[in-house]
């Protein structure tokens, strides 16, 4: 359990090459305090790094006088224009012992990344100012890649982090994916509490039958069940909206049958004795059955709200505004058809999964005094 | 604890930046009163990005209308949003189709012929184009087209004093060579339809003959058989665990026979100077024919008459040079007309990156797999499954395909129609 976590933190640390690196690495460069000092000393702000107008940042290489090095600011491909490309003068002076390579930021615009390529000799032994996000061999030369040439020492370490955030508009996200698990769970359980009462302790012809129904659906593939849904969402209009992520999730067989199988072990005296008190089957379900089965309301609560927040298919299929879509559907941001992004695909995942963990703990708690409390009883 | 607030803040301005492509078709599109939808199965990276970048483009230069990109999951996942919408009767001006996508929404008469529109073809790559006509029509313009190309390791070729390969004979001696002096195999594959489709193709093999779809001939058999006997020679690997990309390091690596879409990748895992050139083919002269995959863009027939007038006008921008260099250069698909590699654009991008000329070479080397409404089910399924069968647990190849062949006879004749 704890490896895949430990992985899944040093993945989103990692630079794009490191990565994708078979033999798995432990200790990502970022994840070192050595870097972090060096990173800080490139850029405007130690922390935060950039480069405003008409700033220099020089890296130094020690290195012999021949045969020189070569840098360049890559050109992002896909873009009209390119104002960090365009906008950045990249020298290599000789001095000190060793080569220069100093950008100046010409635009009038600064710029929070640079990223930066140089081609090194091969041979000649490599000291660099930071360690490169990538290194391969081109011809004669290592070809060192940096994805940001200015990063701050919280920019160099979380620089992952940035991109991840950037990718999308996960404020958004959050709020639809809690919005949606809170109301599911909420009317969820008041649903299934009901259900249950009348299945477990009011006495009707044909409950047996009732029960075996509502059971008989849990045996239907959610699968089969997406194209009729999605056609019956369409007729009412409800693509696209809060109803359509939902009230297809309001009605839970699984929470019906954990509450009635609670309600059931309770002993029938404590019912009767709330009858010979003039209780309604209302109150005998809102002030008996209801508080002496928190256990089962936590745990259906909780797998209600980790079904809603990891569901991924239905969202996908119901919605299609950027305003409608979930934290699952953000995380497909960083995979596509030929390869995936796994330093930004992991950072994503790291603060896609903190509340449902912060919230496991505060859960755990919950559940284990519900249990400590019937225990008692 | 005033310390930590000021770090949250400065977070977040470091966390704010110039507006995403996203939002600015956002804009666009509150402010306009014809929105053509776009559904397309680009869940992330370089090409949605440069797709966005494309409509964000267009969109400017248009008044009160707009194209708005619609992500819908993966391509799989689009197919089914869209067979899904055809139930619901709701479906988008465009979208992305694969060639057998085409054929099945044919089935339902759901898509406009792209002539129709008044969109002009001239130009753009004839064997992309045939692959979208049925009966004599075009359905689809091709978009975001990738192709097999021969990905190699430029230093251990070195090293062993290896020429790259020219043809098949070639390409297994230099893989039976380096294997042995690395001690290890050194042309890597994944088990699965399209590997085996370069080899078939090269072998001479066809799917279709007189119209039918045949997956046991004899070349299928041999194709099946070399790589069978590649991995038990032990110059050939199956790579069975995500993509060919994510595995370099893990032991030596010389060839595979991959597509362009995953160029960016490659050149981000490799370590080594990674070569990219033309596949080899069966004789010397001429380079060998890869696989083609990648989707076209249709447009449906319940769109409305304005929509379809942003549709024509957006196809027509996305065939412009400009538009064709500037896509093709960021995601590693190939331009799909020829007047992109006229396009200044291009033409800086191919004198800096020479491995990117050599992928529209290939292009013109191109074939394309059946185009029938059950292949994206063959393909995975049944073709998929035999190739596997007979890389991993070694079954016999032509039993393998024999038996896929019955299982697609059986998915092609019960059908409904």
């Amino acid at each position: 359990m704890a490896f895949p976590f430990y992985w899944m933190l040093a993945t989103s640390f990692k630079s794009p090459q490191e990565a994708l690196q078979a033999e798995p690495v432990w200790v990502p460069e970022r994840m070192k305090p050595v870097n972090w000092l060096k990173a800080a000393r490139l850029g405007d702000s130690p922390l935060f790094g950039g480069l405003g107008p008409g700033r220099s940042v020089a890296l130094f290489f020690p290195g012999p006088e021949a045969p020189p090095p070569r840098a360049l600011v890559p050109r992002s491909p896909g873009a009209f224009f390119d104002p960090v490309a365009d906008g950045t003068r990249v020298e290599v002076v000789r001095g000190e012992g060793g080569w220069w390579v100093r950008l100046t930021n010409t635009g009038e615009a600064g710029f929070r990344r640079v990223p930066l390529v140089v081609l090194w000799p091969k041979g000649v032994p490599l000291e660099p100012p930071l360690p490169p996000d990538a290194r391969r061999s081109q011809g004669e030369y290592w070809r060192l890649e940096w994805v940001n040439a200015v990063p701050g020492a919280l920019g160099y370490v979380f620089h992952n982090y940035l991109e991840a955030w950037d990718a999308a508009p996960w404020g958004r996200y959050f709020f639809v994916s809690f919005f949606t698990a809170s109301v599911q769970v909420a009317v969820g359980l008041f649903l299934a509490a009901l259900a249950a009462f009348a299945l477990a302790r009011i006495p009707f012809p044909g409950k047996e039958a009732v029960f075996v129904l509502v059971l008989a659906t849990m045996m239907v593939p959610g699968e089969v069940l997406l194209i009729p849904n999605y056609v019956l969402l369409a007729r009412l209009g409800w693509l696209d909206t809060f109803y359509a992520l939902i009230v297809p999730w309001l009605a839970s067989v699984f929470g019906i049958f954990l509450l009635r199988q609670f309600y059931l072990s309770l002993p029938q005296d404590l019912f009767d004795a709330a009858r010979i008190d003039g209780a309604g089957y209302l109150t005998q379900l809102f002030r008996i059955a209801l508080p002496l089965s928190v256990p089962g309301l936590v745990s259906y609560g909780i797998f209600t709200f980790l079904g809603a927040y990891n569901a991924l298919l239905w969202p996908l299929i119901v919605t299609q505004s950027p305003e409608m879509r979930t934290v699952q559907l953000g995380l497909l941001a960083f995979v596509s058809e030929a390869g995936s992004d796994y330093g930004a695909l992991m950072a994503a995942s790291a603060f896609v999964i903190a509340p449902v963990v912060l919230g496991y703990f505060v859960a755990q708690r919950q559940f284990i005094q519900g249990i400590a409390r019937t225990g008692l009883k | 604890m005033k310390k930590a607030l000021l770090l949250v803040a400065a977070l977040g301005v470091a966390f704010a930046q110039q507006a995403k492509p996203e939002d600015v078709i956002k804009e666009q599109c509150a402010r306009a009163k014809v929105v053509a939808e776009l559904w397309h199965g680009f869940t992330g990276g370089a090409p949605k990005a440069a797709l966005e970048n494309l409509v964000v483009e267009f969109n400017k230069a248009q008044q009160g209308r707009c194209v708005r990109p619609v992500p819908q999951g993966g391509y799989r996942d689009l197919s089914t949003k869209i067979k899904a919408a055809f139930a619901a009767g709701k479906v988008p001006t465009m979208a992305q189709a694969f060639e057998n996508n085409i054929a099945l929404y044919l089935e339902a008469k759901a898509l406009l012929p792209i002539e129709s529109l008044g969109v002009k073809l001239q130009g753009v790559n004839l064997t992309f184009l045939n692959a979208v006509r049925f009966g004599g029509v075009v359905y689809g313009v091709p978009f975001n087209k990738s192709i097999q190309v021969l990905y190699y390791n430029k230093d251990l070729l070195k090293k062993h004093g290896v020429p790259v390969p020219a043809n098949l004979e070639e390409f297994v001696a230099a893989a039976k060579k380096l294997s042995r002096a690395e001690g290890g195999p050194v042309y890597w594959f994944q088990p699965d339809a399209s590997t085996f489709a370069y080899f078939f193709f090269n072998l001479g093999g066809s799917y279709l003959k007189d119209g039918k779809l045949v997956l046991n001939s004899k070349e299928a058999v041999e194709a099946l058989t070399l790589l069978q006997n590649g991995v038990k020679e032990g110059w050939a690997k199956p790579i069975t665990s995500g993509y060919i990309n994510q595995n370099l390091g893990s032991g030596p690596y010389a060839f595979s026979v991959d597509t362009s879409a995953g160029y960016t990748y490659y050149l981000r895992a490799a370590k080594f100077d990674l070569g990219v050139a033309t596949l080899p083919g069966r004789t010397k002269g001429q380079p060998g024919y890869g696989l083609v995959q990648g989707t076209n863009l249709v447009v449906f027939r319940q769109a409305s008459k304005e929509e379809q007038a942003v549709a024509k006008d957006f196809l027509e921008f996305v065939l412009s040079p400009r538009a064709q260099a500037v896509f093709a250069t960021a995601t590693g698909y190939v331009p799909v007309t020829e007047g992109a590699l006229k396009d200044p654009v291009y033409q800086a991008y191919a004198a800096e990156n020479p491995d990117y000329a050599t992928i529209v070479r290939q292009s013109r080397y191109a074939k394309f797999e059946p185009a029938l409404a059950e292949w994206e089910q063959i393909r995975f399924d049944i073709l998929g499954q035999a190739i596997k069968e007979a890389i991993l647990n070694k079954a016999d190849p032509k039993a393998a395909l024999d038996r896929a062949q019955k299982l697609a006879e059986d998915l092609l004749s019960s059908r409904t129609r």
